[in-house]
């Protein structure tokens, strides 16, 4: 084993000491070669100072051997880590879990921003097109047949208010592709000159029905009601719904409309 | 030195590795603690100057290592790593009880003598090496000198691996040793000189 030589400049204050001290401590180690411990010893016959000291180096050696002995140290007990259960962050469950949570919330935040909701797309685009229907009912008996073949519900109407005229059918793809929309046209004649408002009814086969959030309408309401199998959305301007309770089942007196 | 680990010897711990890889992890653990628990005891009691303290740091240490065994790069030295994570815990132990390596030594050279006395005792070596002032003598030390010092009387470990361990370099710690126990011989001989000074 090399041993590298005493660094006596390495510490402050090192002296003459510093090299007695190290040849005391190889002595004491060992490490001294043989003609160095037998000049050492013969140092030792002939300075009794040098004898006392590497007697006082062994009792220290041997005492701190005994005071420091890590045999007399406690035990180390790893129980605690071994029963320890992860951390609840730490099991990956509870991650994914919270990280499917923290997805949900934010898509319920995020997606209105994103898609635009489909009533007021529809809508937009019945207005855009000057709310044109793609088919006419100049009857009751033409209302129920196109209802019952549209939705397998015949409906019908109760007397319609003069200020309201049913216009007409049309389809809203938007919301889903076997939507029907039934076009009606307000005669709004409150606070100010007589002008045409516009009120959608969507309807759908209740059991294919798609439920569609009611945020982010603008100025538009939305109102719901369900007659028999079909399944009804108003989309109004109006704050109360106007169309909807017009509707009935066809053969019965009234509808449950609501709002 | 005896080395052992309470609560699961190293073929439990296999045993349990097999259930998964925190088992397997602790089981390495234990494995590569066991021999080096020796050495992390001196270091703490090096850093402590405190033997009873020593023992509550390195089950301590043992825990936040076992803890962060992740973080130990398999193929390195685990004995240096250790060494580092029961230092840190020494000192935060030593922080928390408030009191510096100044102050140990001020009370040292005053004796302290409840500690030391009830240690020397437990020693039960107190005549034949002056336990007591062995004590005050070492806890006069530095800490890192006194760390050197007991890593190479008690732990028998050379000069190079203390070098590691600590991180000092080699000759540095040669320079602790030797003047840790001219430290220590001093104390004994100037003890003699009063003893028979006084026996005159």
């Amino acid at each position: 084993m090399s041993t590298p030589e005493f660094p006596s400049s390495d510490l402050p204050g090192a002296s003459l000491d510093a090299a007695r001290s190290e040849r005391i401590a190889r002595y004491v180690d060992g490490m001294l070669s043989d003609v160095e411990r037998v000049a050492f010893e013969a140092e030792m016959l002939r300075d009794g100072e040098l004898a006392r000291e590497v007697q006082a180096q062994r009792e220290a050696d041997v005492g701190l051997r005994m005071l420091f002995d890590p045999a007399q140290a406690a035990e180390v007990s790893l129980d605690e880590v071994a029963e320890t259960p992860l951390g609840w962050w730490r099991r990956g469950w509870v991650r994914f879990a919270a990280a499917i949570v923290l997805l949900g919330l934010t898509w319920l935040i995020v997606e209105p921003f994103v898609w635009p909701n489909p009533l007021a797309v529809a809508y937009a685009r019945e207005r855009s097109e000057n709310f044109k229907p793609y088919a006419v009912c100049t009857t009751p008996e033409e209302f129920q047949s196109w209802t019952r073949a549209a939705l397998g519900e015949p409906l019908a109407t109760t007397e319609v208010p003069a200020d309201i005229e049913l216009v007409g059918w049309d389809y809203a793809p938007e919301v889903a592709g076997y939507t029907s929309v039934l076009i009606a046209k307000i005669d709004d004649r409150r606070g100010g000159p007589p002008h045409d408002q516009h009120v959608l009814v969507m309807m759908d086969r209740a059991d294919r029905a798609r439920r569609v959030s009611h945020r982010l309408m603008g100025d538009l309401h939305v109102f719901e009601a369900t007659i028999g199998e079909v399944r009804l959305t108003e989309v109004s301007p109006y704050e109360v719904p106007l169309v909807l309770p017009l509707l009935r089942k066809a053969g019965c007196e009234k509808s449950k409309a609501g709002g | 030195m005896t080395a052992s680990v309470s609560g699961s010897t190293t073929q439990q711990a296999r045993d349990v590795a097999a259930s998964g890889d925190a088992g397997a992890a602790r089981a390495e653990f234990v494995s590569l603690f066991e021999p080096a628990r020796g050495q992390m005891w001196l270091i703490a009691a090096g850093v402590t100057g405190n033997r009873s303290e020593a023992d509550d740091v390195l089950q301590e240490a043992a825990i936040i290592a076992m803890r962060k065994f992740h973080e130990f790069t398999p193929g390195t030295n685990f004995n240096a790593w250790m060494a580092e994570v029961t230092r840190n815990t020494a000192r935060n132990a030593r922080r928390k009880r408030g009191r510096s390596d100044k102050l140990t030594r001020a009370v040292a050279a005053q004796g302290v003598r409840e500690t030391q006395d009830a240690e020397a005792t437990s020693a039960g070596h107190a005549g034949s090496v002056h336990a007591e002032k062995l004590l005050a003598a070492v806890a006069g030390l530095e800490e890192t000198a006194r760390t050197c010092l007991l890593l190479r009387v008690v732990g028998g470990l050379s000069y190079e691996a203390i070098s590691r361990v600590v991180q000092v370099p080699e000759g540095t710690a040669m320079s602790h040793v030797f003047r840790s126990r001219e430290a220590l011989r001093k104390r004994l001989l100037d003890g003699m000189g009063r003893e028979k000074s006084g026996t005159r």
